[in-house]
C-alpha cells in the first residue's frame, strides 16, 4: 500500500444497482488498481459506470452514443453512486440513475448545489479502448488532453470568454439598428442642401420692405425651432423622470433580499447584521435624494409647461403680424406660403439632424466600448495560449526527445472559414476558394475592419483575391450582420504531437496504431490532480514499451495519482505493483467480483487469467531459462 | 503624429509593453507607412525587428504583413523567424511573404530568359548572314521598339493628364471645404472611365506581347465565331453602347473545323468583328445602321478564309496604308479602342501560321480576311 496520496482527487468506490452489475460494490484505493477477468466479465462496463456518473462523456458524439448505450444496457434503468474525495479532502457522492443527470450529494446523502457540468468537481480522465489513438488522430482532442492538465484555470478563462462574447453579442444588438437608424436619417438629410438653397432662392427679392419680409420669414422659422426645442426639453425630462423613478423602485428590493435571514444568523451573523443594516440606510438616504431629484424634475417640467404656453401665446401675436406683412404686400403672398412650407420642412430635418449628432455619439461609444470588449477577448485568448504553452512545455520536459508536442495559436480556422463561406454563399463566386484566400491572410477582426473600411484594395494586396472577388466581398459583406460575428468567432489552437521514430519526428496521424498509443500513453501517464482510468493500456502496444515506458511511469506516478486500469497484460498489475486488483467473473447474466486485494492476494487469479495458467507460465519459464542458461523466468 | 521613433524603440527595449498593443499596432503601420513613401532607415527597421519579437501576435502579424518593405538584407532572417511563429495567421502572412519574394525573382529570370532569347536570336543571325545584317536587324528591331513605347506612352499620357487634373481638382474642393456630391459624382466618374481606359490598354499590351501557347486542340469555326461575337456585344453592353441598329449576317458551314489555341482566335475574331461593328459608330456612344458579314469557306482543302466586312466608314488611302503597318495605337479612327485590335488579331493570327490582309474604301466600308490552316503546323510559333 502506498501512504496516502496528498493533492490529488480521488474515486473512492463505486457502487451499482440495478443491471449486469446489479450489488456490486469497488472500493477503489489510493495508487493502481487493476480490473481483471476474462472476457464479458464486466470489466470495461466498470470503467464506462464510473464516466457515466462522473459525466465524463467524450465530446465525439459517436463516442459518445456508444457509451450510452453501453451504459443503458448494462444498467436496465439502474443507478450507479461513487464515491469521491476532492484534492482538499472534502468527500462527496455521486449518483446517476439511468437516463437522468448526475447529482452530487454530500457525505450524508443531502443533495448539493454542485454541478458536475460546470465543472463543479473534478474531471475524471477515462479512455475506452481504442479511445487513446484516436486522439493522435484528432486535434480537437489533443488540445483536450493538453486542457486537462489545467482544466480549472482553463475552465475560468472559458468562462471569462463566454461572458465577454456575451457583451459583444449584446453589443452588436445595439450598433445595428442605431447605424440603421443614422443611415436612414442621412438619408433624409441629403434634402437638406437642395431646400436651403429653394430657400435662398426665394429671399433673393428685391422691391421695398424685401429686408422686412425675409427678416419676418426667418423669424417664423425660427418660431417652429424654438417649440421644437420646447417639446424636446420637456420629453427628456419626462423619460429622465422614468428613469430615476425605476432606479428608486429597484434599489431597495434588490439590495434588501442580498443578505438573507440564514446569514444574520449564521456563525457571520454580527457582521451580516451590520452590513444589513448599513445596506438599508444607504437605501433610504439614496431614496430621499432620489425623491428630491424627482421632485425638482418635476418642478422643471412644470416651469418648461408654463414657458411653452406664454411662448405659444407670443408665438400667436407674431404669426398675426407676420401674415399681415404678407398680406399688405400682395406679390409676395404665394412665395410667403411656399416659404413657410419649406421652412418647416427644413426644421423637420435640422430636428432630425441633431437627432442623428445624438445617434452618432452613441454609436461612438458603443463601438468604443465594443473595440474594449474585442481587445480583452483578444488578451484572454492569448492567455489562455500562453497556459497551452506552458503546458506544452512541461510535457516535453518531461517526455522528451521520444515525444515533441508543439501548439500553433488559432492553427485551426475552421468555424472562421465556415462563417465566412456561408456569408459569401449566393453571390456568384467559389466562396470556398475566396474563403479560403482571406481565411488565409486575414484575421476576422482585421477582416471586419477591412470591409467596415471599404477598403477592396486590401482585399486584394493581402488575400491575392482578384478586383472582381474582391468587389464581390466587399458587396457581400458591407454591412452584413456577419461582421459582428467574425468580429467573435472561436478561432481554436492546434497541437501537434510528433513521435520520435529513430530520430525522425513523425506527426501522430500518419503513425502506425502501434505507434499512436506510443506517442499519446506517456503524456497520459503524466502528473495529473484527476483520476486516470485506461481500459486495456497495453493495446497495440509490444510487451517491451509496456515494460519499459507503461511500468515506469505507473512507478513514477502512481504516488501522486490514483489509476484505475482495466488489463489483461500481467506486466501492468504486477511489475507496476498494483495497490489493489479486483478480480471480475460472470455468469453471463450477472458480474460480480470474485477476489480483491494485493498482487500477492491475487496472485492466482493473475497468473490463471494473465499468464494462461500455472502450466502455461511455468512451461514458459523453464523454456526460457534453459535457453538463456539463466534461473528463473518470469517476472 | 510619431514623436520620435528612437525614443520609443529606446522605451519599448526596456519594457517591451512599455506602450499598449493597439498603439504598437498603430507604431508598425505608421512605421510601414513611412518606409513605402520615402524607404528604410536604421530607425524605422529596428523598430520593426523589435516588433517582430512583439508578445502580442497582432502587432508581429502587422510586421509580417510589412516584410516586403524590409530591405533584401534583413528579408531573409525577419522572414525565417517570422514564419515559425506560434501564431497560425503570423505565420502565414510571413509565408505569403517569402511566396511572393519568390515569385518576384522568378519574374525577374523570366525577364532574364526573354533578353537571352533574344541576344541567342542575334547571334543566330549574325552566323548566317554576318554582323552587318545583324547590326541591321537590331537596329530594325529597335526602331519599332521605340516606336511601339512611344506610342504606347502617347496614349498612356492622354489618359493620365485628364486622371490627374481631376485629382487636384477634387483635392482643391476638399482644401477649400467645399464639398459639392454632385461635381464629386461628375468627376469621379470621368476618373472611374479614365482608370478603365488605362487597365483596357494595359490588358491590351499584356496580350499583344504575350506568346500565343502552343498547344492546338480541333475547334468548330462556328462555335469560335459565336463565342467571338457573344464577346463583342458582352463588351458593347458592359459600356452602355447599344450596337442594335448594326445588322449582322454570319455564314459558316457547321462542318468547319480548325486546330487552333482557341481562346487566341476567339480573341482575333472578337476584335475584327468589333472593328466592324465600330464603323457605323459615329461617336462613342452610338450605332447607325448598317450590315456586317462574316462569312467562312475552306480554300484548296487546307485552308480556311474568315472574311468579315462591313458597308461603314471605311478608310483613306493613307489611314488604309497606316492600319496597314499593324503598328498598335496608330489608328486614326481611334472612337474607343486602345489600337490594339488589328495588332493583336494579325499576331494571333500568324502565329498559327496564317494571314491577315485589310481592304477598305472611304463611306464604301472594310473588308478584313482572316486565312488559317486547317491543320496545326507540326511545330508553330
Amino acid at each position: 500500500m502506498v501512504e496516502k496520496q496528498a493533492g490529488c482527487h480521488r474515486l473512492k468506490s463505486l457502487s451499482v444497482v440495478g443491471g449486469f452489475l446489479d450489488g456490486m460494490r469497488i472500493r477503489f484505493t489510493d495508487g493502481l488498481n487493476c480490473l481483471i477477468g476474462a472476457r464479458g466479465t464486466g470489466k470495461t462496463t466498470v470503467l464506462e459506470f464510473v464516466r457515466y456518473a462522473m459525466d465524463g462523456m467524450p465530446a465525439d458524439p459517436a463516442a459518445r452514443k456508444r457509451i450510452e448505450s453501453l451504459v443503458e444496457q448494462n444498467l436496465a434503468g439502474g443507478r450507479v453512486q461513487v464515491a469521491v474525495e476532492t484534492k482538499d479532502g472534502l468527500s462527496y457522492i455521486v449518483s446517476r440513475s439511468a437516463g437522468e443527470d448526475p447529482v452530487v450529494l454530500s457525505e450524508d446523502g443531502t443533495p448539493t448545489e454542485i454541478n458536475l457540468k460546470a465543472g463543479g468537481l473534478f474531471k475524471t480522465d477515462v479512455f475506452s479502448q481504442n479511445e487513446v489513438e484516436a486522439i493522435a488522430d484528432e486535434p480537437s482532442s489533443q488540445l483536450s488532453l493538453i486542457d486537462n492538465f489545467e482544466a480549472e484555470r482553463l475552465a475560468a478563462i472559458e468562462h471569462l470568454a463566454r461572458t465577454l462574447r456575451a457583451d459583444l453579442h449584446a453589443n452588436a444588438s445595439k450598433i445595428g439598428p442605431i447605424r440603421q437608424k443614422v443611415d436612414a436619417i442621412g438619408e433624409e438629410l441629403k434634402g437638406l442642401a437642395g431646400l436651403t438653397d429653394k430657400i435662398k432662392a426665394l429671399t433673393r427679392e428685391d422691391g421695398e420692405d424685401s429686408d422686412a419680409i425675409n427678416a419676418a420669414h426667418e423669424h417664423k422659422a425660427l418660431r417652429d425651432r424654438e417649440r421644437r426645442a420646447l417639446e424636446a426639453a420637456s420629453g427628456v425630462l419626462s423619460e429622465s423622470h422614468r428613469a430615476i423613478e425605476a432606479v428608486a423602485e429597484r434599489l431597495g428590493p434588490s439590495l434588501g433580499s442580498v443578505i438573507t435571514d440564514e446569514m444574520v444568523t449564521g456563525p457571520n451573523g454580527k457582521r451580516l447584521r451590520q452590513m444589513r443594516d448599513e445596506l438599508g440606510a444607504c437605501v433610504k438616504e439614496v431614496g430621499g435624494l432620489l425623491l428630491k431629484a424627482l421632485a425638482r424634475i418635476e418642478g422643471e417640467a412644470d416651469s418648461v409647461a408654463a414657458h411653452a404656453a406664454k411662448l405659444d401665446l407670443a408665438h400667436k401675436q407674431q404669426d398675426m403680424a407676420f401674415r399681415g406683412l404678407i398680406e399688405k404686400h400682395k406679390e409676395f403672398q404665394g412665395k410667403a406660403t411656399e416659404r413657410a412650407q419649406l421652412e418647416k420642412q427644413r426644421n423637420d430635418l435640422l430636428a432630425k439632424q441633431r437627432e442623428r449628432g445624438r445617434l452618432a455619439e452613441e454609436l461612438a461609444s458603443l463601438q468604443d466600448e465594443r473595440r474594449t470588449l474585442l481587445q480583452d477577448l483578444s488578451e484572454l485568448s492569448d492567455e489562455r495560449f500562453a497556459l497551452r504553452r506552458q503546458i506544452v512545455d512541461r510535457i516535453n520536459a518531461a517526455l522528451s526527445p521520444s515525444i515533441k508536442v508543439s501548439i500553433i495559436q488559432f492553427g485551426n480556422p475552421a468555424h472562421y472559414r465556415s462563417l465566412l463561406e456561408e456569408a459569401l454563399r449566393g453571390n456568384r463566386m467559389k466562396q470556398n476558394v475566396v474563403a479560403g484566400k482571406i481565411v488565409n491572410a486575414f484575421w476576422p477582426a482585421e477582416l471586419a475592419e477591412a470591409i467596415k473600411q471599404r477598403d477592396t484594395q486590401a482585399l486584394v494586396d493581402k488575400a491575392e483575391l482578384n478586383t472582381d472577388q474582391a468587389e464581390k466581398v466587399m458587396a457581400a459583406l458591407a454591412g452584413s450582420p456577419a461582421l459582428f460575428d467574425l468580429e467573435t468567432v472561436e478561432l481554436v489552437d492546434q497541437p501537434k504531437i510528433e513521435l520520435n521514430d529513430n530520430g525522425t519526428l513523425k506527426e501522430t496521424g500518419s503513425l502506425s496504431t502501434g505507434q499512436k498509443c506510443t506517442a499519446i500513453l506517456p503524456i497520459l501517464l503524466m502528473d495529473s490532480d484527476n483520476p486516470l482510468l485506461i481500459d486495456q493500456p497495453e493495446d497495440n502496444l509490444d510487451n517491451r514499451f509496456v515494460f519499459e515506458t507503461v511500468v515506469e511511469s505507473i512507478g513514477k506516478v502512481k504516488t501522486r495519482r490514483q489509476l484505475i486500469f482495466v488489463t489483461h497484460n500481467p506486466n501492468i498489475p504486477v511489475l507496476g505493483d498494483a495497490d489493489r486488483v479486483f478480480v471480475l467473473d460472470s455468469d453471463g447474466t450477472m458480474a460480480k467480483t470474485v477476489n480483491e486485494g494485493s498482487v500477492d492476494h491475487c496472485k492466482s487469479n493473475i497468473v490463471m487469467l494473465l499468464e494462461g495458467g500455472e502450466d502455461a507460465f511455468r512451461r514458459r519459464g523453464e523454456r526460457y531459462s534453459n535457453r538463456q542458461g539463466g534461473s528463473t523466468g518470469a517476472t | 503624429m510619431q514623436p520620435d521613433l528612437a525614443v520609443v524603440i529606446a522605451q519599448l527595449q526596456q519594457d517591451g509593453e512599455a506602450l499598449p498593443w493597439p498603439e504598437r499596432r498603430a507604431l508598425v503601420k505608421a512605421v510601414a507607412e513611412q518606409i513605402s513613401r520615402v524607404g528604410a532607415t536604421e530607425t524605422s527597421l529596428s523598430l520593426l525587428l523589435l516588433l517582430a519579437e512583439d508578445p502580442k501576435w497582432e502587432v508581429r502579424k502587422d510586421v509580417a504583413d510589412c516584410l516586403l518593405l524590409v530591405p533584401e538584407d534583413e528579408f531573409p532572417r525577419l522572414a525565417a523567424k517570422l514564419s515559425e511563429d506560434p501564431n497560425a495567421f503570423v505565420q502565414k502572412s510571413a509565408e505569403r511573404a517569402l511566396d511572393r519574394r519568390r515569385r518576384g525573382q522568378e519574374s525577374a529570370q523570366r525577364k532574364r530568359r526573354g533578353l537571352d532569347q533574344v541576344e541567342d536570336q542575334y547571334a543566330s543571325i549574325e552566323r548566317a548572314h554576318g554582323s552587318v545584317a545583324a547590326g541591321k536587324a537590331l537596329q530594325m528591331a529597335e526602331r519599332l521598339y521605340d516606336v511601339l513605347v512611344g506610342a504606347t506612352v502617347h496614349d498612356m499620357r492622354n489618359i493620365l493628364g485628364p486622371l490627374k487634373s481631376g485629382v487636384s481638382t477634387l483635392l482643391s474642393h476638399l482644401g477649400d471645404n467645399r464639398f459639392d456630391a454632385a461635381q464629386f459624382e461628375k468627376h469621379l466618374t470621368k476618373m472611374d472611365h479614365q482608370t478603365e481606359m488605362l487597365e483596357r490598354l494595359l490588358e491590351d499590351m499584356r496580350t499583344y506581347s504575350q506568346a500565343t501557347p502552343s498547344d492546338r486542340h480541333r475547334e468548330r469555326l462556328a462555335d469560335v465565331v459565336q463565342e467571338a461575337h457573344a464577346m463583342v456585344l458582352d463588351a458593347f453592353r458592359a459600356t452602355n453602347r447599344d450596337a442594335s441598329e448594326v445588322c449582322i449576317k454570319i455564314d459558316v458551314p457547321e462542318n468547319l473545323t480548325l486546330e487552333v489555341s482557341r481562346h487566341q482566335i476567339v480573341r482575333a475574331v472578337s476584335n475584327v468583328l468589333k472593328n466592324a461593328y465600330e464603323a457605323f459608330a459615329d461617336d462613342p456612344q452610338t450605332f447607325r445602321s448598317g450590315v456586317v458579314t462574316l462569312s467562312a469557306r475552306p480554300v484548296d482543302g487546307e485552308r480556311v478564309e474568315i472574311v468579315v466586312s462591313d458597308n461603314g466608314m471605311g478608310l483613306s488611302g493613307d489611314e488604309l496604308a497606316e492600319v496597314r503597318r499593324f503598328v498598335p495605337g496608330g489608328t486614326s479612327k481611334k472612337t474607343y479602342g486602345t489600337g490594339f485590335g488589328l495588332p493583336i488579331a494579325k499576331r494571333k493570327v500568324e502565329d498559327h501560321g496564317g494571314l491577315l490582309g485589310v481592304e477598305s474604301e472611304v463611306e464604301k466600308g472594310t473588308v478584313v480576311t482572316i486565312t488559317l490552316p486547317v491543320e496545326a503546323a507540326g511545330d508553330s510559333g
